[in-house]
């Protein structure tokens, strides 16, 4: 009882603090966002995306992909029950594009995520200390930035297999340097507001400055540059598929325009093959973009004109 | 062509040997009159023209690598040798038997160990000098005498104790075993008076003074990087004069841009097709497909447990692909008709063996009696009869050791028509419980001699004699160490090995071909791999500017990548072109495109202009 | 492959800016110092380049011979064998290091293994249809990316701006590839417009003007497909860049006063912009490798990047290697340019 009446007249917990100022950035951010038609549109865009991996392969019976089963003609234009026609084995594009979705999104959102982690990780390390681990720490970062990251790719995946997991790693390992360095750049600002310093003469660890101080002032840029992250990531699972750096039973958008290439969709002139599912990712990149740079837009003031 | 697998093998002219050049060029202005025709040809063609009638454009996407006959890999330098040099023997293009190359007559003794060749004396090498036996002795003295080149030769090395001319036309080979082998050698000949100014050298000699100094329907004239091969008419030819006056090899990276290229009429010969590009082909009045089978096979290989020769076994190889009923249950889980109509759009006879069809003297079939037919059922009931079970509820069967029924096959990365035959035969095996995992890589041989899967696709060309391609399959062939190549698939049977040995030794024409078969037979029902077709070679030609071209074998054969320079030599023109991208009309297009772009500037600098004044 | 996105595709002015600055050194004063700084730098990332191109290659599966038999005409043990001796395959590793690093230094990059020929002739044969096709796209991808984005952000908010950074945005999204496939299908196969490929045709004749035309009408495709791939990135740096200078004080003293002086401020606005903007051009050599390498695989264009194409599933180690030093080398360079330039656009930069 007198923890309840008493509650109101003490200090609110540094947490409750934190939870209410986020809880207040968040609403006027959102505010900002929704003012952004582009935003809005991408950000309607990506749920239908989402519902679409989410729900999609379960609408589909999943014999659409079996190669014994199809019925269809070889590479037969749209017509006869098949609305966006035939791939090379008589099955639907229509239903493959559908099925694609999944593994599509499942690949750019994990593959951004592993490189914002990283590029999150040791850039805020980076930032943080200085002298000898920033030194090193940096130097790796330029050697990444430096190699040419779709090579680095294709010999990541050619070593490791083609699988979904080696192609999630392929992309985050070689696009995480970016980040790594605005960063740390965003660090090294935050460091030098006064209640970092009075937290470090209070005698708080590394650890704890990191954590407790660094990271969230560097959140918000950290998740928009994530969701950009992403648009980046699935256009670079789709050239590795379209290079044959596919995972052969998980079905893309970009191992499906790989396969309407080899197999000889130029010659026959196959369009009804190639712009499903390169529009697919054009669209999906585009909504992951133009929310990122809502977001962005949102959490900067200064870009607000 | 996937992506990946456009290697299409471009090569440079490699450094120049200045001594060469200093002297067959003088001879070559020596040349008598009948070479002036040909000079004149070499002139006018500073431009790869289609335009000319006279011409003969090819695409390929290969390029030569090097213009040394001993020291070339690749299928387009195996072209070069064909139109420009010549063997004793020639693989006629009816039905590849043997017939007169350098050679017009030859006879082996009683004990198969000394050859007669009767060479002929009409002819003449491009620079006019007389071919004799010495050009003939010279050239194996090269073989066997320069270090890189004897290494690339040592099975002929082995075999032949002694060649020497008893006159200027006849040449003796002494062989240290009988092996028919020798008949049909396709060794092209060299001329002595020009290689041996590289005396102890040759493997070193680049052999591209142009132009090059052969014997052939054609001689190669000039060659450009990447870009194409030109050949000059040999009018003085043995055999006659070949019908068009050049022949160029136009460099294409890609079969899609030299259809293009056949379609505008920039290209008259093309080859290396797939389906969905002879069917576009197809419905063009000025173009003929050619499609035919081809010296190939094609099928899925088992490894039958890596060991080494001296018995060890090495590799984590999944144990029920020895098992044989488990092979003879997969191959009733294959539907090769479904296949050849599925993957390659039928453009490929079902195989049963490992001599393709196109060798109808010792092609073999299976009987009724041991024909495995396309039969899900049948192939269930050999698995349950083994001990497969198929535990209630499950997806796949179990081992009778209570594993799970899982085999794995290598899929060449990258090779569309590998993966999609995968995908078939994945879906195949399901039906029959077993769980086929599909490994893509770019490594397929090292997982498989590794024992690291248990299946995966290979074919190769045939020569006529096809004791190669079954030698791979002896014993002999395992490796040393683990590891090592050599063998196709591990498969080692002493009865096999022992039949081998015998054809190679056996000159009796009816008895030979026994053999063959036996061989055949064997592979066929100890499933050592299964042959799932022989593919059809798909070419096209313009028709309005080439007539008269011989295929081999006669009756629906190849043009291109003959073994002999039939085709070429035989086409003849028509006198007429089709089409081609004139200059007229590039310097117009370029006309066109400069125009455009400045109206382009000119909108937008108006534009500019007139946002500049609204603001 | 798009892992400079964020670099790349900045939404504000802030991007444009902030990622070389933050290299600036804190203890160093003086142009020299700086200077010597990032060259030393340069150089320390040079030397990785150059180890690590030897070994990242060597861990590739695969066998170059047994990947190449296949194109054999008569493939036998003896063959393989005797080639794996010819191609020094058989040599322990430390042994191909030592000639790889000693080649190298006299500026050999030894012999590819599936063309046969020395690796520096093939790069110098390939190397200038490279240079032509990306220095094109990338001079037209500066001129459009320039211009727009100038356009765009001095006509702010209203449709021009709008349509503009709608249609980057698009062509930013777009894979690379898919646009060069339609390209092919609408103007190459149904149109008929432009070659499928290539650089040149068989019969395109031999004077220089005859050739030229040749060049220049197969290189059409290819490169508004790699212009379009690039110059999003340009313009929408350009407008953010311009959007910041404009939001200063004295420019929009001078749009008030009135047309004249509006147009001046505007080029000056422009010229000023032009610097950051400059800097993420160097900056994004990087995406201009990747999307050269897709562009010209698909277009058959005989340049480096469809040279590392052809390499990758021999795998041919020489070229392989020569390649990765030159690609990643001439990102270092850029970089280090990129640096150069900043030290005179942000002051910052100069601050001890």
């Amino acid at each position: 009882m007198s923890t309840e009446t008493a509650t109101p007249s003490t200090p609110p917990s540094p947490t409750a603090v934190r939870l209410a100022r986020w809880k207040r950035s968040a609403g006027s951010t959102w505010k900002e966002f929704r003012s952004q038609k582009g935003g809005m549109a991408g950000l309607i865009g990506l749920s239908f995306f989402i519902l679409l991996a989410i729900f999609g392969p379960a609408l589909v019976d999943s014999s659409a992909l079996s190669v014994t089963q199809a019925t269809g003609g070889r590479m037969a234009p749209p017509g006869d029950g098949y609305i966006l026609g035939t791939d090379e084995f008589g099955r639907s594009v229509a239903l493959l594009t559908l099925m694609g979705a999944r593994v599509t999104l499942i690949i750019g959102v994990a593959a951004a995520f592993m490189g914002m982690f990283i590029g999150t990780t040791v850039g805020i390390i980076a930032g943080h200390f200085e002298g000898k681990i920033s030194w090193v720490l940096m130097r790796i970062t330029e050697w990444f930035m430096n190699l040419p990251t779709l090579v680095l790719a294709v010999v990541l995946v050619v070593i490791l297999g083609r699988g979904m997991l080696v192609l999630i790693i392929a992309i985050g390992v070689t696009s995480w340097a970016g980040t790594a360095r605005v960063i740390r750049a965003q660090t090294r600002a935050v460091e030098g507001r006064p209640y970092l310093e009075r937290a470090r003469a209070l005698g708080a660890g590394h650890g704890h400055q990191m954590s407790r101080h660094v990271l969230p002032n560097v959140m918000p840029l950290v998740m928009a540059s994530t969701i950009m992250a992403v648009a980046g990531a699935i256009l670079s699972e789709s050239t590795l598929a379209f290079l044959g750096l596919y995972d052969p039973d998980s079905l893309s958008w970009g191992m499906m325009l790989n396969r309407a290439w080899s197999s000889g969709g130029m010659s026959a002139g196959a369009w009804w093959y190639m712009l499903p599912p390169g529009f697919m990712i054009l669209l999906v990149v585009l909504c992951f973009t133009l929310c990122g740079r809502a977001l962005e837009t949102a959490l900067n003031p200064r870009l607000r004109k | 062509m996937t992506p990946h697998k456009l290697l299409p093998r471009a090569a440079a002219a490699a450094g120049a040997l200045l001594l060469g050049a200093t002297l067959s060029v003088p001879a070559w202005a020596d040349a008598d009159e009948a070479e002036t025709d040909t000079d004149e040809g070499v002139e006018s063609a500073d431009e790869v023209d289609s335009d000319d009638p006279n011409t003969l454009v090819v695409g390929t996407s290969q390029s030569i690598e090097t213009w040394n006959p001993f020291q070339q890999t690749y299928v387009i330098e195996h072209q070069f040798r064909q139109i420009t040099y010549e063997p004793l023997v020639r693989l006629s293009a009816e039905d590849y038997t043997p017939e007169p190359g350098l050679a017009e007559d030859w006879e082996a003794s009683e004990d198969g160990l000394t050859w007669t060749f009767e060479l002929r004396e009409d002819a003449y090498w491009h620079d006019g000098e007389q071919f004799t036996a010495e050009d003939v002795v010279y050239t194996y003295h090269i073989m066997r005498e320069d270090p890189d080149i004897s290494a690339r030769n040592a099975p002929t090395n082995e075999l032949i104790a002694d060649v020497r001319a008893e006159d200027d036309f006849t040449v003796v080979f002494e062989l240290n075993f009988p092996d028919i082998g020798i008949e049909a050698s396709d060794q092209v000949i060299v001329p002595k008076h020009i290689w041996e100014e590289h005396e102890g050298a040759w493997g070193e000699y680049d052999n591209d003074d142009f132009p090059i100094v052969g014997i052939g329907p054609f001689q190669a004239s000039e060659f450009s990087v990447d870009s194409y091969i030109r050949y000059t008419a040999n009018e003085d030819y043995f055999r006659g004069a070949p019908g068009f006056d050049e022949l160029v090899f136009q460099y294409y990276t890609e079969p899609d841009t030299s259809i293009a290229a056949l379609e505008a009429g920039e290209v008259d010969l093309i080859g290396g097709l797939n389906e969905q590009q002879i069917r576009r082909l197809e419905g063009i009045e000025h173009v003929t497909t050619n499609t035919a089978p081809d010296r190939r096979w094609f099928a899925m290989r088992f490894n039958h447990g890596p060991q080494t020769r001296d018995g060890e076994e090495f590799g984590n190889l999944r144990e029920a692909v020895t098992d044989p009923a488990v092979r003879q249950a997969i191959h009733h889980a294959l539907d090769r008709e479904e296949l050849i109509e599925r993957v390659r759009g039928g453009f490929g006879d079902p195989a049963t063996s490992i001599v393709p069809n196109v060798f109808t003297n010792i092609w073999w079939e299976p009987s009724d009696d041991i024909r495995v037919d396309f039969d899900l059922d049948a192939a269930n009931t050999l698995l349950d009869e083994a001990g497969y079970e198929w535990a209630d509820g499950a997806d796949f069967r179990t081992t009778p050791d209570g594993e799970p029924l899982e085999l794995r096959i290598a899929v060449d990365a990258g090779n569309t028509e590998r993966e999609n035959t995968s995908l078939f035969i994945q879906e195949w095996l399901a039906e029959i419980g077993i769980d086929l995992e599909r490994v893509i890589t770019e490594d397929v041989e090292d997982l498989f001699l590794n024992g690291d899967v248990e299946m995966s696709f290979t074919g190769w060309g045939i020569q006529p004699n096809p004791v190669y391609n079954l030698n791979r399959q002896s014993c002999g062939q395992l490796p040393v160490e683990p590891g090592d190549g050599g063998t196709d698939t591990y498969y080692c049977n002493e009865d096999f090995d022992a039949l081998i040995a015998e054809s190679q030794q056996e000159l009796d024409e009816d008895r030979s071909v026994e053999l063959f078969h036996e061989l055949q037979e064997t592979l066929y029902t100890d499933n050592v791999m299964i042959f799932l077709w022989y593919p059809h070679v798909m070419e096209a030609y313009n028709n309005v500017k080439i007539t008269d071209v011989t295929t081999q074998p006669e009756d629906e054969g190849m043009i291109m990548g003959q073994s002999g320079p039939w085709a070429y030599w035989s086409a003849q023109p028509t006198g007429e072109t089709f089409g081609g991208v004139s200059t007229g009309v590039l310097i117009g297009t370029g006309v066109v495109v400069i125009v455009a772009a400045g109206v382009v500037v000119a909108v937008l600098v108006k534009r500019k202009k007139t946002a500049e004044d609204r603001e | 492959m798009t892992s400079h996105t964020t670099a790349a595709l900045p939404a504000g002015s802030e991007s444009a800016g902030n990622a070389p600055g933050e290299k600036a050194p804190r203890s160093s004063s003086g142009f020299g110092r700086y200077l010597i700084n990032r060259i030393s730098g340069t150089i320390v990332s040079l030397i990785a380049i150059v180890f690590s191109a030897f070994f990242i290659f060597r861990v590739l599966p695969g066998n170059p011979v047994e990947n190449l038999m296949a194109e054999f005409e008569n493939p036998s043990p003896e063959l393989q064998a005797a080639l794996i001796e010819e191609w020094g395959l058989n040599d322990p590793l430390p042994v191909q290091f030592w000639n790889y690093l000693t080649g190298l230094l006299q500026g050999n990059l030894g012999t590819s293994i599936q063309f046969g020929v020395p690796v520096n002739q093939l790069f110098a044969d390939r190397l200038f249809p490279t240079l032509l096709l990306g220095g094109v796209a990338l001079i037209l991808a500066v001129i459009l990316g320039y211009g727009l984005g100038a356009q765009a952000a001095w006509r702010h908010g209203t449709g021009f701006d709008r349509r503009t950074v709608y249609t980057a945005l698009v062509f930013f999204a777009a894979p690379t590839f898919w646009v060069a496939m339609i390209a092919i299908i609408i103007f190459s196969r149904e149109l008929r417009l432009f070659p499928t490929g290539r650089m040149r045709s068989a019969g395109a004749g031999d004077n220089f003007f005859a050739q030229f035309l040749d060049v220049g009408y197969h290189m059409i495709l290819p490169t508004v497909t790699l212009t379009l791939m690039m110059y999003s990135g340009y313009l929408l740096t350009m407008r953010a860049a311009m959007l910041d200078e404009m939001g200063n004080d004295y420019l929009t003293t001078a749009r008030a006063k009135g047309l004249r002086d509006n147009v001046v401020q505007r080029k000056h606005a422009m010229r000023n912009a032009m610097l950051p903007t400059t800097t993420v051009v160097f900056m994004s050599i990087g995406n201009l490798i990747n999307g050269s390498l897709i562009t010209e695989m698909i277009f058959s264009w005989p340049g480096l990047g469809y040279t590392f194409y052809q390499a990758i599933s021999v795998p041919d180690y020489p070229v392989l290697q020569g390649l990765f030093v030159i690609f990643a080398g001439s990102t270092v360079l850029a970089n280090l340019a990129a640096d150069i330039m900043y030290w005179f656009i942000d002051p910052r930069a100069r601050k001890a």
